[in-house]
């Protein structure tokens, strides 16, 4: 029997984990660039030795292509539009911009994104040497699963995001609704009735389970969040 | 409770993965809004307003996106005479020439001036106090953002670029927050010394060159030989040599990387990091650059010169010591106190002293201690993207810069980075005829090619603006995948 406390940390773990299998296998979607290709790019010393020895590539590269991903400054901004309320002076709405500063507009070493030192934007001297795109990292996906758990666990991220679609906490989950939804966080991406409707699943077996309206809700949101697409440009 | 949902979540998120990753791998059309979504986080590093006039008229269809993105861009113009942006307290603005200011940076090899004397970050913190890091960039970003396109300008003219930000003289330096008084350089002119810019990034403004005087002192003093030790001297702020950006002392502060004992003697001691960083920053080329035939020349077995000895390293010197000599007689002087003593603090400096020998008939095998006093003349020495040998000797900074103008591999190397930037894609520009890189397949070819042709487009019509342009009406850019 394990406690709750263990319970929910290998939950996570094990959540964290889902989606780095889910990052490394649908955002790259090709990388065949072979490694004598790579080789090629930079004067390494077997690079030098296979070049001294005269040897030569075969075979053929791939198209190399990554999806692009928005760095720190681009998820915070995406975070803020879809959860926070610029009129709010609450508790929680403060709450919410402590989280999304903390996991996501501090993290520019793991999500990429580099500062200005003439702008005094830095919040740390190494972050004006990080890079300016977005970084493909472990860590980067373990900070915005856990800025979305951490967000959508306060009644007012859930009450904003709804309230940005037009809904509220007592609005049913049905095609139209998840799918007004689904456009505030990936705006104009098409989306299968059947993730729609595992999503309404989702909202109804929460309601099933007894939860609120805004819990229910809250996990489609926090699905949605935890999404890599909304990390898409 | 909690855990119960927590599992029934992860159980529909396991369901939702494949549909969700289908999409992601599909080659999709974007939608209108997709693409304006896209685009417009690209240009600006934000998300778009879903309840902004412009993005419902892209709903509505009465905009096309790419219409509505170059709208946002286009308020980003430099005004014609003031080098800025018409609005400098307009956000959207003012994130459009940082997103893509901040892109330029990202394509340069040295973003920032490193400790060459090890452990003594004082002078260091006094260069970036001095001058702002992103100096190479502002040519790209003034090419892109000026009224009139004129993308070789990056490349021509003796111009010094200084970025203009909201305070264009700040009582105190950018990452130090001193003040001019703890500083012991002063201006040479009337007007007291100027740290760089501070505040956001409004637009690029051009410099004169200017010197800096320091006294004589005390204390340890580390100037090398360009200055005599525990004398009074001056040192240049702000140089160019011509070549736009190549010919701007900054670029080779933050390039040449080396300390006031430096003396380039042709042989081991070189100013090569220049070189390297002029094939990465202007040919997108990882070094080598030449084929092993082509290096076969300039090996010489009797030489003391190690690397002069082996093939496989002459395979890289060849490019880039040759291009180096161009800044041969490139000398640097930290000048200040070898401590945080408050009114002693300096930087370091560069200068450039005119040739006072005649010029070397040949590529040295031997060490030359005189090389650093001979004339500035140097070698571009690659194979260009179609493989051809280019072999053309050049008399200094300038006219190598204007040979680089003349080569379609800059153009290319520039439509290849915005062509990743936006689509993701990103091609081999190298010389595919070498028998050592593996051939790209058919749809890399496509790829390759169309990235050529951008490029070649680029040298005849001259205009960045352009440039992108053509990449966001691409059907690549419009899928989700980057595909044709």
């Amino acid at each position: 029997m394990t406690t709750p406390v263990v319970s929910r940390f290998i939950i996570k773990l094990f959540i964290t984990f889902f989606w780095l299998l889910y990052a490394s296998s649908c955002l790259e979607l090709k990388n065949n660039y072979s490694s004598v290709e790579l080789n090629s790019l930079g004067p390494t010393l077997d690079r030098i030795n296979e070049i001294s020895n005269g040897n030569t590539a075969t075979g053929t590269v791939a198209v190399d292509v990554k999806i692009n991903l928005g760095n720190a400054h681009y998820m915070t901004s995406t975070m803020k539009s879809i959860f926070l309320n610029p009129a709010s002076t609450s508790v929680q709405s403060n709450t919410i911009k402590d989280r999304i500063a903390k996991r996501i507009s501090n993290q520019i070493l793991f999500l990429g994104g580099s500062c200005n030192r003439y702008e005094g934007n830095c919040r740390n001297e190494n972050h004006a040497e990080a890079p300016f795109k977005a970084i493909t990292n472990p860590v980067r996906k373990g900070y915005i699963v856990r800025a979305c758990e951490e967000v959508t666990s306060q009644d007012e991220a859930v009450t904003t995001a709804l309230g940005k679609a037009g809904l509220s906490v007592i609005a049913t989950a049905d095609m139209t609704s998840v799918k007004t939804i689904y456009n505030l966080f990936y705006p104009g991406r098409t989306v299968s009735n059947e993730a729609v409707n595992n999503l309404i699943n989702l909202h109804q077996a929460a309601i099933g389970l007894k939860q609120t309206p805004t819990d229910a809700w809250r996990f489609v949101l926090y699905t949605l969040c935890a999404s890599p697409m909304m990390e898409m440009l | 409770m909690m855990n119960q949902l927590r599992i029934l979540i992860l159980s529909f998120l396991l369901l939702l993965s494949p549909l969700l990753c289908t999409q992601l791998s599909a080659a999709e059309k974007l939608s209108p809004l997709a693409i304006y979504a896209r685009c417009y986080s690209q240009i600006t590093n934000q998300r778009i307003e879903l309840s902004s006039p412009l993005t419902l008229q892209v709903v509505t269809g009465s905009v096309s996106p790419i219409q509505a993105c170059l709208q946002v861009f286009n308020k980003a113009l430099f005004l014609n005479n003031e080098s800025t942006i018409a609005n400098t307290a307009d956000a959207e603005s003012i994130s459009v020439v940082r997103t893509l200011h901040n892109l330029h940076s990202s394509w340069f090899t040295a973003k920032d001036f490193t400790d060459i004397d090890a452990g003594a970050p004082f002078w260091t913190d006094g260069s970036r106090d001095l001058w702002d890091t992103s100096t190479p960039a502002l040519y790209l970003t003034k090419a892109l953002f000026e009224p009139t396109p004129n993308f070789s300008s990056i490349l021509s003219g003796q111009k010094i670029l200084i970025p203009v930000r909201t305070m264009m003289n700040p009582v105190s330096g950018a990452q130090t927050n001193l003040a001019i008084s703890s500083y012991l350089i002063k201006s040479a002119t009337a007007q007291p010394l100027q740290f760089a810019p501070r505040g956001v990034l409004v637009g690029v403004t051009q410099t004169s060159p200017a010197m800096v005087n320091y006294p004589a002192v005390s204390y340890k003093f580390m100037v090398g030989g360009l200055v005599k030790h525990n004398q009074a001297g001056s040192v240049a702020l702000y140089g160019s040599m011509g070549g736009g950006l190549l010919g701007n002392y900054t670029y080779s502060l933050l390039n040449i990387n080396q300390n006031n004992e430096f003396i380039a003697n042709g042989g081991l001691v070189m100013p090569r990091k220049w070189g390297r960083s002029v094939y990465r920053d202007l040919f997108c080329r990882e070094l080598p650059v030449v084929r092993i035939a082509d290096a076969v020349p300039f090996v010489a077995p009797a030489s003391d010169v190690a690397f002069r000895t082996s093939t496989g390293c002459v395979q890289c010197h060849a490019s880039m010591d040759r291009i180096s000599s161009v800044v041969r007689s490139a000398r640097f002087a930290s000048i200040g106190s070898d401590s945080k003593v408050s009114s002693s603090r300096g930087a370091t400096f560069i200068n450039f002293p005119n040739p006072t020998l005649p010029a070397e008939q040949v590529w040295p095998v031997t060490a030359d201690p005189d090389y650093a006093k001979r004339p500035p003349s140097g070698t571009l020495y690659f194979r260009n993207y179609q493989g051809e040998l280019i072999d053309a000797n050049v008399s200094g900074v300038s006219e190598l810069a204007t040979k680089i103008l003349d080569q379609d591999d800059l153009y290319i190397c520039v439509a290849k980075r915005y062509y990743e930037y936006f689509t993701g894609v990103s091609i081999f520009n190298g010389d595919i005829t070498d028998p050592r890189n593996p051939k790209p397949d058919a749809a890399a070819m496509t790829h390759r090619n169309y990235v050529i042709q951008l490029g070649k487009t680029l040298r005849q019509h001259n205009n960045l603006r352009l440039l992108i342009t053509d990449i966001l009406n691409s059907g690549q850019y419009q899928k989700s995948d980057g595909s044709f």
